[in-house]
Formats: structure tokens, sequence, C-alpha cells
């Protein structure tokens, strides 16, 4: 190769390297980033000015258009209570004792960050249309098979599962102190193997 | 330049350029999000400048990623290259669980938030979208300025529960007076 050669494939090829980097780098959440009570973790700075470049790439491709914290806040967890992977071949209790200080909440289920695909057109329990507990708190049910009122569908096909607990209209303190908000565990029940 | 020197300089443009690519991705992502995303809409039937109806939207017709499916969405893409656009509709009261109005840059900035608990009750809502060379609203009106021609608006009245039908209708009823029109007249 000539010499003068290096300058142009080298520039092209880090220029290259550094976006495909990027790009993979914003495709999925960040697991080990944000707060909250284990396994959730919710990230200050989502929809807002104060997101970093990277944390607003990631937004912009896997939760478009999210809202700031003081309206929304977003806890998310791929893992269960004993940071296992979430698995679709496993059911998984979700057992809240009390609900956290906000307006509304959800707890929605996602396959790669779309919604899941099934019969019931159910992608998310709501404490507007969530059966109670006998003492006021709240268990969901989530994957096979079908288990009660608060049966949370995950589906039979392998990918990446999220689960997502949206706070609307939050108390102030749930962001001033993410982990201490109720949120409910996530307690990996059977397996189908 | 010795031998040393040129593979240290080569190396230095390398993780330099790399570094370049990867701060220039990182700030097109968000622009490149949107403009697949408006593909997708577009190809769904979707039209620019339109408010797109208060359906419930099931995995195979959602398009937007960790969208949340108990809102009754009415979203619209925006192109404020031929003049201002306005957005008016009534928050729907205890129909939903929540209700906002917001407003989204190309980038997907927030410019705007307004939810059903900062406006009167019973009131219209009435928003401008313009850009910075195009007229002010008049007194009593939200103004939003978009920093480039293109962004998104998206209502989100919340149902209290997707799998209630008389309560989705009765919140689809609330949602009919949403309307998006260019301003003034064109």
């Amino acid at each position: 190769m000539k010499p003068w050669a290096w300058g142009p494939l080298l520039l092209l090829a880090g220029l290259a390297g550094g976006a495909a980097a990027a790009w993979f780098a914003t495709g999925q959440v960040d697991s080990r980033a944000g707060r909250g009570p284990f396994p959730w973790k919710a990230m200050a700075g989502n929809g807002s000015a104060a997101a970093t470049p990277l944390q607003r790439a990631t937004v912009a491709r896997i939760g478009i258009w999210a809202l700031p914290s003081q309206e929304v806040v977003y806890f998310n967890t791929e893992q269960d209570d004993q940071g296992r992977p979430l698995d679709v071949a496993c059911a998984y209790r979700l057992r809240g004792a009390r609900d956290p200080a906000a307006r509304w909440w959800s707890i929605g289920a996602y396959r790669d960050y779309q919604w899941i695909d099934n019969g019931l057109n159910r992608y998310s329990v709501s404490s507007s249309s969530i059966s109670r507990d006998a003492d006021g708190g709240f268990t969901v049910v989530a994957g096979v098979p079908a288990q009660g009122a608060n049966w949370l569908p995950l589906g039979d096909v392998a990918g990446r599962i999220t689960l997502l607990f949206r706070l609307y209209i939050p108390d102030p303190a749930v962001m001033a102190a993410p982990e201490r908000v109720p949120l409910p565990s996530v307690t990996r029940l059977e397996c189908r193997r | 330049m010795n031998r040393g020197g040129r593979i240290a300089a080569r190396l230095a443009l390398l993780v330099g350029s790399a570094v370049a690519g990867w701060v220039i991705m990182l700030d097109r992502i968000p622009v490149l999000a949107t403009d697949m995303l408006f593909e997708a809409m577009t190809a769904a039937g979707a039209r620019t400048n339109r408010l797109g109806p208060a359906v419930v939207r099931s995995a195979r017709a959602n398009k937007v990623p960790m969208a949340n499916a108990d809102i009754l969405a009415r979203s619209a893409m925006l192109d404020l290259s031929a003049g201002p656009l306005r957005f008016t509709g009534t928050p729907p009261g205890d129909k939903a669980a929540y209700w906002s109005v917001s407003v989204f840059a190309h980038n997907t900035d927030t410019l705007f938030v307004l939810n059903d608990r900062q406006v009167p009750p019973g009131r219209p809502v009435v928003v401008q979208l313009r850009l910075a060379h195009q007229p002010q609203p008049e007194a009593g009106v939200w103004d939003v300025v978009l920093p480039s021609p293109r962004g998104f608006l998206l209502v989100r009245p919340t149902m209290k529960d997707r799998e209630d039908a008389a309560g989705v209708a009765a919140l689809q009823a609330a949602l009919a007076d949403h309307r998006l029109e260019a301003w003034p007249s064109r």
C-alpha cells in the first residue's frame, strides 16, 4: 500500500468503527446504569435536556418520545430477584405490598422492546385495572401458564424480555431516592425445559 | 518521521476518527430513529400534519418501541415548513387515568408537556406549533417553537382498563374534539 493511502483508510475505518460501536451500544438497555430497588433501575434525565448523548440516543432507539421524570419515571428490569435474565420459558410472580407514590402506574412486558403478541391483546397491567390482594397489595404472574386475573403474557418466542414499571406523576421523592420506591419483587416460579 | 512515529500517528488518527464516528453517530441516532418511525407510520397509513385516530392498538399494529399499551394515543408527524399548526383538545376528565399533550423535536428533544392537572377542567387546551420566524399566537394559546420543521406531537389519553370496552368507547368519544389544523387557515 502506498504510504499516503494509510491516512484516508484509517480515517474511514475509525469513523465506521466508532459509528458502529455507537449503534451497537444504543440498541439495548444498559442494565448497569440507573438507580432503583434491585432488580429495577430508572435512569435520571430520560426525556430531558439532562440526558447524556448516549442515554438520549438509546432512548430514541428503544423508548422514543419518553417523558421527563417529573411526568413519568420509567423503571425497567431484564432480570429476576436472583439476577437471572428473564426467560420466556419461565413464569414469574411480581408481588407488590403497596402502591408507589404516584398518580397512576403500569407494568408492561416487552420482547426485544416490542409488545408481545398474544391472544388477549394484553401487554400490561395497571393500577386502575389490576385485581388487588386482600391486603391491598397486588400480585402479577408473568409467563406461562396463564394464572389469575393479573396474568401478563410473555409469549413463547425467545428474545430479550424487559419489564417496564411506569410511574405517572410520581411523588418528587421517587427520583430523589429511587432505591426506596416500593416496586414489586420479581420471583421466578417454574420453568418449562 | 521514523517508523515508531508513523505508527503512533496512525494509531492516533484511528482512535481520533473512531471517537469522532462515535460522537457523530450518537448525535444522528435520534434523528434517524425518528425518520425510521415516520417511514413505518407512513407505510401504515399515517399522514403528516394529520392527527391519527384514537384506536386500541395490537402488537401487530404497534410501531413504537416500548410504547405504553394503555395509551389511546393520538399523534401526528409534524412538518411546519408550510406554516404553523394549532392543536386543540379538551382533556377527557375522569374518563382517563392520565392525559397529556407533548411535542418532540426531530432529534427527539422534549419541547413541551402539559398534562390534564395543569389546566382548568373542561376547558380546551390550545397549542400553537411554529418555527421561530413564524407568527406568535395570541394570549391564552401555548406557544411551542420547534428548532426545525419536522417534529412529533403525541397526546397520551391513558385508558383505565384497555379490556373494558365501554370505558374505552367513552374515552374515544371524549377525544373526538381533538384536532390539528393549519393556523391561520391556508
